[in-house]
């Protein structure tokens, strides 16, 4: 309870005590001194009483005069405070004596010391009664002590009376003058209270003091002035940094959900649009649709023409979808050249088609991105959310299948999703999960050889390797399940696995005494483009004792276009080692015709659909010729895939091709077969 | 050394075998009332004085009693053993006594009596009445004190001693 009194409260408390104990002190020796002197004074009239006594007595009881002793003694029976009076012989026999009724205790001179000796509420006083110097018998006077007694508690009530009224004086003393001197510190108190729970800086305390508070007070005002001049200061920063934190949430909410190049929605923001779109549509039976868009070539842009300029048609791209759907519906960029567009309230099939086809119309128009005047297209893939069926994510899924299917059409289609897309995409999942494991158990895949031969000699001058699959008995079409593999990213192990086997087989036609040709390999885009790709291959050789020469790489367009720098990096270094380069199906892709001067290449196989097409169309014929023109331009060989007819072979010839390879001579060949054929 | 020491010691002795044997004699034939008078009487001398001219010892009288006279040397000397202020004789044998105790008058004249003050026990018949008498009153010794007389002799008495006599 004192701890948690009030501190004055704590002083004043200490004061009343320091001073009641000094009180108590000083009121205990007033007492005992008064009590001393009323007791002294009791024995010295005692003492008078006696010696008189005594001395009035001693002729009396020198000759034993009882009665005038008595005589004696009964006049002292007079004085109030004597209460018995005895009179002793020398033999301590009683001659004269008196007592008062209340006097009960009676002591013989023996058992009394001379002088006073105090009792039970008695005092004894012993005189001895002398003459002559002798002793001649005792006087004993007993007086009452309750006089002394009543005036011990007269003091007593007086002392306790005077310490009750000066501790009652010093605290009402005290209290007021302590609340004359607390006052500044109340109001110190009360400023400081006010300034923690308010924050109220501003306020002072008096300074017309000129005390030692006083100078508390200036100190206290200086704290406040430099905490308010720090608080205004605090005030300002503060200001500032919640400026500066809106903004940078602003930008943060901005980064987190709005595409940086194009400012359209971001996945993120547009995931959740979607999601509440999809709730409001279950919610309230409306319709919602989705296309995804898809860049054609843009990869082709980026690549030859730079990430800037690719970024500007992503811009203008942009624009241009805003322009076309309304504010109520959303555009988002999914990330690459890949966009969504989410239309609430539309699954009219007719109307959603003629939306595609404004985009694709659109993004058609040439766009002039800097000095490039640029043609680009889009595939659009639609799906039709169905009521209480499908989340957003899966809506989106079904979009993005269905422009995968737009894609195969071939640039600038649209198309809508079934549920037969979906299937084939289980289809598609099925067969990837099959390569995987035909990688790992390497004997399902197989290899057979078409023979080169020269349009000239009729001589066997080259062999192309051709994977195999047989799965579970069934053969399955390298078209089908190569681009499956190269979409999952298992092409690589593929192509290892192509060139390994092709090595060990030239090194086993080596051994067996055969004067080989070089035999092809076909190396896709993401084979070429790793950065050991020649190592990889010169290790192969290596392991096999294969010379380089016997190994032909064949690569289409796209593989080098796509990945200019590290497929050309790639190229030089297999070309150092010594092996040969075509490049297969030339005519179909979209290369430079003056950046293929510059590969270095060995030979272009002109693509099978054009010399299919040879003595039909003259616009075909003229790009074969043109083709071979080229190559013979660039020191080229050039060689005829799919020649299937005499005629074909002809035309070839007088076009002045090198080489022909196709069904009119061999159709791909068993090792065995091949091994006849090198004898 | 030694032997001054033990001479010392003999004398001793020998004063203190012999005052003991005085005492014990006189005691043994004075009866109590006797020593108790002689008590009195050597009191008295304390309380009486017999103007300016006595300045020496006081010549106290008894008067054929040698038992008593014995007994009152003895008090006396017990009493005040370094300057003893009463001389004892008997009344043959000083011609000036201040103060004299006689059982009987027997022997005794009137100038024996002169300037003297008489003590005698209430039975004693004298011509001359005494200053101061003892009587015996309910099995107790007292005394009475003549003031005629002692004013007649040109003795002061002390008012304490008047004052536990009887006065006559």
């Amino acid at each position: 309870m004192f701890q948690r009194s009030s501190f004055f409260t704590k002083q004043l408390f200490t004061v009343l005590v320091v001073n009641f104990f000094s009180l108590c002190l000083v009121a205990g020796l007033l007492y005992s001194n008064f009590v001393e002197d009323y007791k002294s004074n009791l024995v010295d009239v005692l003492d008078n009483q006696s010696t008189l006594l005594a001395s009035a007595t001693s002729t009396s009881v020198l000759f034993a005069d009882t009665d005038t002793t008595q005589e004696l003694l009964d006049a002292a029976s007079k004085l109030p405070a004597i209460k018995s009076a005895k009179i002793y012989d020398a033999n301590e026999d009683v001659i004269a004596s008196y007592t008062m009724d209340e006097i009960v205790e009676h002591k013989p001179p023996s058992l009394l010391l001379e002088g006073a000796t105090f009792g039970d509420h008695i005092i004894h006083y012993l005189k001895p009664i002398e003459f002559s110097s002798d002793v001649i018998g005792y006087l004993i006077l007993s007086a009452s002590t309750s006089s002394l007694e009543a005036k011990q508690e007269h003091a007593m009530y007086v002392v306790v009376g005077v310490l009750l009224a000066s501790m009652l004086l010093t605290y009402l003393f005290h209290w007021r003058l302590q609340r004359l001197l607390t006052k500044p510190i109340q109001q110190l108190i009360s400023l400081v209270k006010a300034v923690g729970t308010d924050r109220e800086y501003s306020v002072r305390l008096p300074d017309q003091r000129t005390d030692e508070l006083g100078e508390l007070f200036n100190g206290v005002n200086d704290i406040l002035a430099t905490v308010e001049h720090h608080q205004t200061q605090l005030k300002t920063q503060n200001t500032e940094l919640e400026r500066l934190v809106e903004l940078r949430t602003r930008q943060l909410y901005q980064r987190a959900n709005y595409d940086a190049l194009t400012q359209l929605p971001n996945r993120h923001l547009f995931v959740e649009k979607l999601d509440k779109a999809v709730l409001n549509a279950n919610k309230n039976n409306s319709a919602l649709s989705i296309l995804f868009l898809d860049l054609d070539r843009f990869k082709l842009i980026n690549d030859t023409l730079g990430h800037d300029i690719g970024d500007e048609v992503l811009v203008i791209v942009a624009e241009k979808l805003t322009s076309i759907i309304t504010k109520q519906d959303c555009v988002c960029r999914w990330g690459g050249d890949e966009f969504v567009v989410m239309l609430e309230g539309i699954d009219d099939r007719d109307e959603l088609a003629s939306i595609a086809s404004r985009i694709i119309d659109s993004l058609s128009q040439p766009m002039a991105v800097s000095v490039n005047q640029l043609h680009i297209s889009t595939s659009i893939g639609i799906a039709l959310h169905q009521q209480n069926l499908e989340t957003g994510i899966e809506i989106l899924k079904h979009a993005d299948t269905s422009m995968y299917h737009a894609k195969e059409r071939g640039p600038g289609h649209y198309s809508f999703f079934n549920i037969a897309m979906l299937e084939e995409s289980l289809v598609r999942l099925s067969l990837e999960s099959r390569i995987r494991q035909a990688i790992k158990l390497e004997h399902c895949f197989s290899l057979v050889y078409q023979p080169q031969i020269c349009i000239h000699s009729q001589k066997l001058i080259g062999l192309e390797s051709l994977i195999r699959w047989n799965d579970n008995g069934n053969e399955i079409p390298p078209s089908q399940f190569i681009p499956v593999a190269e979409e999952a990213g298992l092409i690589n192990p593929i192509t290892s696995w192509v060139i390994a086997s092709v090595c060990e087989q030239i090194r086993n036609w080596l051994d067996d005494g055969l004067t080989l040709v070089p035999v092809a390999v076909n190396l896709p885009a993401s084979f070429l483009i790793q950065i050991d790709c020649a190592e990889q291959i010169d290790d192969i050789l290596k392991k096999h004792h294969v010379p380089p020469h016997l190994l032909e790489i064949e690569l289409t367009e796209n593989s080098f276009i796509s990945s200019t720098d590290f497929a050309l990096t790639s190229l030089k270094k297999l070309k150092k080692i010594g092996l040969k380069i075509s490049i297969d199906d030339f005519g179909t892709g979209y290369s430079c015709l003056s950046y293929i001067g510059t590969l270095p290449i060995d030979k272009l196989k002109i693509d099978g659909s054009f010399v299919s097409q040879l003595g039909c169309s003259g616009s075909n014929d003229g790009i074969v010729n043109t083709i071979i023109m080229l190559a013979k331009s660039l020191g080229l060989t050039t060689l005829g895939e799919c020649v299937e007819t005499g005629a074909q072979q002809s035309i070839l010839k007088d076009m002045g091709c090198d080489a022909i390879q196709g069904y009119l001579h061999y159709k791909p060949l068993q090792s065995g077969s091949i091994a006849t054929l090198l004898h | 050394m030694i032997s001054l020491f033990l001479r010392f010691a003999v004398k001793c002795l020998w004063v203190t075998v012999a005052y003991c044997s005085l005492l014990t004699y006189a005691s043994a034939e004075l009866q109590k009332i006797d020593k108790l008078k002689a008590a009195y009487m050597f009191n008295f001398t304390k309380f009486i004085s017999w103007g300016d001219t006595n300045n020496g010892p006081i010549h106290f009288c008894v008067h054929r009693s040698p038992e008593l006279e014995s007994f009152l040397v003895a008090l006396i000397t017990s009493r005040e053993k370094d300057k003893p202020t009463v001389v004892v004789s008997d009344t043959n044998e000083s011609n000036t006594c201040d103060i004299i105790y006689l059982t009987d008058g027997e022997g005794l004249s009137n100038e024996h009596f002169h300037n003297s003050v008489l003590v005698t026990s209430n039975d004693v018949m004298l011509e001359v009445s005494p200053v101061i008498r003892f009587f015996v009153e309910e099995q107790k010794l007292r005394f009475e004190i003549d003031l005629e007389k002692a004013q007649e002799l040109n003795v002061k008495i002390s008012s304490k001693l008047i004052q536990v006599a009887r006065v006559k």
